[in-house]
């Protein structure tokens, strides 16, 4: 457990915000690179295996800590109400970041990547 | 969206009104149930099923409403303040037309939308969805007609005081009809 | 002594100090009832002349071809009304709703910066009156409330209108950031001994996510309007697509901060209701941690979707595929929210009353915004419903209900606590149905327009487009609305004229800020209590007498100073005495000055801009003369037998935090630029510029190097204390060389700033290098007067260390910005094509 509870509770969503803008900048960049296409075709493989594996490394990175901290979490019940209560909210809120990092993210699998 | 929706509100206000009046018909349930079944039961197989669903939809469109054909008819429209001006570079002599765009029936076409001031917005409510133009970049918007006709097309962002005047008309021509209605003589509306 | 002579004497002692002086000296109020007030009342004047103008677009709209108001007229109506209906009277609503009540329910007596939050007060009526003045004058902003550029740029608006939006709004801003801040240090450092985290009012929690949201949301707006600003009065393009500039980049800006916005709006309107609900349930929230766990999620969730508001232009399916995603995700908190309310009615013994009559309001409309929002987030169904009327009735049935019926439930069920009258009740329910009834003929009506092809902010429609009917019916409903609306006003002045008075806790509710005389004493708690379970599960009877009576802590004040008590944030335990300024004209000269300093930007007089910011500068450091101590004060008992010391010889007291607080702020905004600058890389035409800048690598190297030392310097004088004048002077030359460099750079080695938007940018990130290392000198400088002033010891370093803060954040400025214009090229010479 951090020091402060506060980071605690945040820390999974921070991870889901940091991914969210990295997809979103290796997308606009990798678009950038393969220039303007007036379709949407497909065949940008490298840029959307790139983006593939930044997905999962962001499944990876939210999912590892959280099954880290469940295990703390089940372990003990703490006698103090306030690190019960951090517990319990970071808990939910990792929950949270677990399942939204992969809802909002796997459109990378399939998408058109770049034009309109 | 429209059948799933009117139920969930009628659940949500009714469940108000009937607990207020009733609270102990909710009471069976404990405070974490109501909860969970509510807050996440009953929201999260709605949403990912209709996101996942939108996202397919959204592809479909993109190709203008069926698959991408190999033949594409090319047709540029740029708003000014406050018209828009189609330009038809594939047809022979890259006519123009000002307020009226001329399309195929039965084709898809792609629009390339751009500006030449202000942020304007290409829509054919019955054809496609909507396309803004923006200054220094181009968009492309794929729709189809599937019969001939006339279907109307406003901007629909607002671009100053002409804005609400800004509309447009679009004629989908049987193919044999697309060429003489851009012969000489027809390009001003 | 009885005890009720000396409650009577310990009130005189307090609201001597505490309390308001009448005549002229009003003005120098810095109490959080009288701004709270004042805020919430000018908040309703700008609602009233937003509803003005609401009714004036209805009026417009409910034939086809009226002739009431031409194009032009209309435009400046529509952009009022949204611009005063989010910035005048949403956002500074629930500001005053929180200064009023946070320090009641924290169980303190007062906010954390009582000057701060008068200053706040001041700019928000100045920046707002601006506004106003230009409606009154005819030369209203006109490009919508979201100030599309390039139709709000110099070349589609000339006139001073979109100066007056940029300018007035960003003054106004000023209110937001200085209560987000003040907010979130309160709340995590002014409650009640004993209040940990786990036991905050629910409102708390509510409130700190919403401060927390404020402080990143709001900065990316202000950058973005001051970039706006900037190219209009100097010509640097940002959003000029001829030169290098994009559009797209103040849409970006404007959603970052916009989307965010509707959240923080929403959010503190159910934070009212997850407080009143309970009461008129009979039964604790349920679902406290889960509700807190949603809220968290949902903050973040809400930074994640601005881009739903860009659907149409011409953003990769992909990219609109993670912020529809998002759009999505964010209504389960919602869901989550509304089915712990209705948990918690089905474990009580609910009653029906004049706020549960607004709550039911809120249910019905919020919910249906709430669907029709989920629609929009669906891209293909955007796609066609985007800019249309179904829009609009969208947006006010969100805003609406999740705004405007909460904060009525909360009018009511807290104007007893203003007043100290009971409610009359016989107009409320009344004026409830008309504005329930006229809200949903007006805007249900507008889903069908919207879906028939009617497209928002168009000032005429045809006749033949068979929308008449609906808009007609329309503006009958919103007529009704503003009957009930009128009759809303006149119930709340028959309550303070006529309401009967009552005794305490009408509601019988559990919360702190009905453990008071009502309406409220300035210091809110004769002596500061002790909480030993949540907040919204206490006994008001029975704590007020005995605060009232002296036997909490903190009871009789000491040398005339107003005292509170600083808790550790989380475990609540008391940590130290805070001593806050009092009543001063300080902050009223002071908005004063910053108002000279928008009205010369906005009057293109800008010899005068340099000496308002010297002047708002100075005065600031005026603010500094009654913060001090001369010499060590050292523990001071607080009651039942503890002692404390006081905040300036403390670790970590709220002026710190208030430090790590605006440089986030600040860090937000500066972020945001720098992303700007590779944003206009990627996306804007006319890439790479013609003249590659070079400014050369020993300047911006030595730049690095002077603001290293300045932050060293800094840094070793806070651990050095009294002694420590000539490593602060040391700090204050390096800050002045670094920025001397900056401006250097800027002016003569970047090429014309004028010519493309990269060397524009470019410029901007070195003048704001410039400004953080000249602020920085001013720090160290500062530092050194209170230094030979003798108000620096081993025990009170707080000024230095508060200012070490800031010269190492300054650095990092300084280092990225040296750095920021050599990544630029790079990218945009040699690898772009």
């Amino acid at each position: 457990m951090m020091r402060n509870p506060i980071i605690t509770i945040i820390s999974g969503f921070v991870l889901w915000s940091l991914f969210f803008l990295l997809l979103y900048a290796v997308q606009a960049t990798g678009c950038h690179f393969a220039g303007r296409p007036p379709v949407a075709h497909e065949g940008y493989s490298i840029l959307r295996v790139i983006l593939i594996i930044a997905f999962l490394l962001s499944l990876l990175a939210v999912a590892i800590p959280f099954l880290l901290l469940r295990r703390r979490y089940m372990a003990s019940r703490s006698e103090n109400e306030t690190v019960d209560f951090t517990r319990e909210v970071a808990g939910y809120v990792w929950i949270a970041a677990a399942v939204a990092t992969p809802f909002c993210f796997a459109g990378v699998m399939w998408l058109s990547l770049c034009g309109t | 969206m429209l059948a799933a929706a009117v139920p969930l509100f009628l659940l949500v206000v009714g469940l108000f009104l009937l607990l207020v009046y009733k609270p102990q018909l909710g009471r069976r349930l404990s405070p974490r149930t109501w909860i969970l079944a509510g807050g996440l039961g009953l929201p999260i197989p709605i949403l990912a099923a209709l996101t996942f669903y939108a996202f397919w939809q959204g592809e479909y469109l993109l190709r203008g409403g069926s698959e991408l054909p190999a033949d594409l008819v090319r047709i540029e429209a740029t708003g000014t303040r406050w018209q828009w001006v189609f330009r038809y570079p594939e047809v022979e002599g890259n006519p123009s037309t000002v307020g009226v765009l001329h399309i195929p029936a039965g084709r898809t076409i792609e629009v390339a939308v751009e500006s030449d001031d202000v942020i304007h917005s290409f829509w054919v409510p019955r054809l496609a969805g909507k396309i803004d133009a923006v200054p220094g970049h181009t968009n492309f918007l794929r729709l189809r007609a599937d019969r001939p006709g006339r279907y109307g097309g406003q901007c629909s962002e607002y671009c100053g005081v002409g804005h609400a005047g800004m509309d447009f008309e679009v004629r989908a021509h049987a193919a044999e009809d697309y060429q003489n209605a851009l012969g000489p003589g027809e390009q001003t509306p | 002594m009885k005890p009720e002579t000396s409650a009577i004497e310990l009130h005189r002692a307090l609201e001597e100090i505490w309390g308001t002086k009448p005549g002229l000296t009003r003005l120098a109020a810095v109490n959080h009832n009288v701004v709270g007030r004042r805020f919430m009342l000018t908040s309703l004047i700008f609602f009233a002349v937003g509803g003005l103008l609401a009714m004036l677009i209805r009026t417009q709209l409910a034939s086809s071809e009226s002739v009431f108001m031409d194009a032009e007229e209309y435009a400046q109506v529509f952009t009022m009304h949204g611009s005063i209906m989010m910035f005048l009277f949403a956002i500074p609503f629930f500001e005053g709703l929180a200064i009023y009540l946070l320090p009641k329910l924290l169980g303190t007596r007062d906010l954390a910066f009582p000057r701060l939050s008068a200053y706040g007060f001041w700019c928000y009526l100045f920046g707002g009156s601006l506004l106003i003045a230009a409606l009154v004058a005819g030369v209203a902003p006109n490009s919508g409330w979201f100030m599309y550029t390039p139709l709000s740029s110099n070349t589609y608006s000339p006139g001073i209108n979109s100066d007056v939006w940029l300018l007035g709004v960003t003054f106004v801003e000023i209110s937001a950031l200085s209560a987000a801040i003040e907010i979130m240090v309160t709340i995590l450092k002014l409650r009640a001994s004993g209040m940990s985290l786990d036991k905050m009012p629910i409102f708390a929690w509510y409130m700190l996510v919403v401060a927390t949201m404020m402080l990143i949301g709001f900065p990316p707006l202000i950058l973005g309007s001051v970039l706006l600003e900037v190219e209009r009065a100097f010509d640097l393009p940002f959003f000029d697509p001829t030169r290098g500039g994009d559009p797209l980049l103040w849409q970006h800006l404007f959603w970052l901060f916009g989307h965010p916005e509707v959240y923080i709006i929403f959010l503190p309107a159910a934070g009212a209701i997850s407080t009143i609900l309970p009461v008129f349930a009979g039964a604790p929230l349920a679902g406290y941690r889960i509700i807190i766990a949603a809220l968290v999620s949902m903050a973040f969730l809400s930074f994640g979707l601005w881009v739903h508001h860009m659907y149409t232009v011409g953003i990769p399916h992909v990219a609109l595929s993670f912020f529809s995603a998002a759009s999505a995700l964010v209504a389960i908190p919602t869901a989550i929210q509304i089915f712990a309310w209705l948990a918690t009615i089905s474990h009580g013994k609910p009653r029906f009353s004049i706020p549960m009559l607004h709550i039911f309001g809120f249910f019905f409309v919020f919910v249906i915004g709430g669907l029709t929002g989920v629609m929009l987030a669906m891209v293909p169904f955007d796609w066609q419903a985007h800019d249309t009327h179904f829009v609009v009735a969208h947006l006010h049935y969100v805003l609406v209900g999740g705004f405007v019926f909460p904060m009525l439930a909360a009018a009511y069920y807290w104007l007893p606590h203003i007043s100290g009258r009971q409610p009359v009740q016989h107009l409320s329910s009344a004026a409830f149905w008309m504005i329930f009834v006229g809200f949903n003929v007006t805007f249900f009506m507008m889903h069908l327009t919207g879906l028939r092809g009617m497209p928002r902010r168009v000032f005429e429609y045809p006749p033949e487009s068979g929308w008449e009917t609906l808009n007609f019916i329309s503006s009958a409903g919103s007529f009704v609305m503003t009957m009930g609306f009128a009759l809303i006003a006149l119930d709340f002045i028959l309550i303070f004229r006529f309401g009967r008075p009552f005794h305490r806790n009408p509601w019988s509710a559990g919360t702190l800020e009905w453990a008071m005389a009502t309406p409220p004493p300035s210091y809110n708690f004769a002596s500061l209590p002790t909480i030993d379970r949540r907040a919204d599960m206490l006994d008001p009877n029975a704590i007020g007498p005995h605060l009232a009576a002296g036997n909490g802590l903190l009871a009789w004040p000491r040398g005339g100073r107003m005292e509170l008590l600083a808790i550790d944030m989380v475990s609540g335990a008391p940590e130290h005495i805070v001593r806050l300024p009092r009543q001063t004209f300080l902050p009223l000269w002071t908005a004063i000055a910053t108002g000279c300093f928008f009205l010369s930007l906005l009057f293109k007089v800008y010899w005068a801009t340099p000496v308002a910011f010297v002047a708002v500068i100075a005065l600031f450091l005026l603010w500094c003369g009654d913060t001090a101590e001369a010499k060590d004060v050292g523990r001071l008992p607080i009651g039942n037998g503890q002692e404390l010391s006081t905040h300036i010889e403390a670790e970590r007291p709220p002026s710190w935090w208030a430090m790590v607080f605006a440089i986030t702020a600040d860090a937000t905004a500066y972020i945001s630029l720098l992303f700007g600058g590779l944003f206009l890389w990627i996306s804007a035409p006319n890439w790479p510029p013609q003249d590659a800048h070079d400014i050369g690598l020993s300047m911006p190297a030595l730049a690095a190097v002077t603001s290293t030392v300045a932050a060293v310097a800094g840094w070793r004088a806070a651990a050095s204390r009294p002694s420590s004048t000539g490593l602060l002077s040391l700090a204050s030359l390096t800050h002045l060389a670094t920025a001397g460099i900056m401006l250097w750079l800027a002016l003569s080695a970047v090429p014309n700033p004028h010519a493309h938007a990269a060397a524009a940018t470019v410029f901007v990130v070195l003048c704001y290098a410039a400004l953080h290392s000249f602020m920085g000198a001013v720090f160290a400088g500062y530092g050194i007067w209170r230094i030979r002033s003798g108000f620096v010891s081993h025990a009170r370093s707080l000024d230095l260390r508060i200012g070490a803060m800031w010269h190492g954040y300054s650095a990092l400025i300084a280092i990225t910005a040296a750095g920021f214009p050599f990544l630029l090229s790079a990218l945009a010479s040699e690898i772009s094509r």
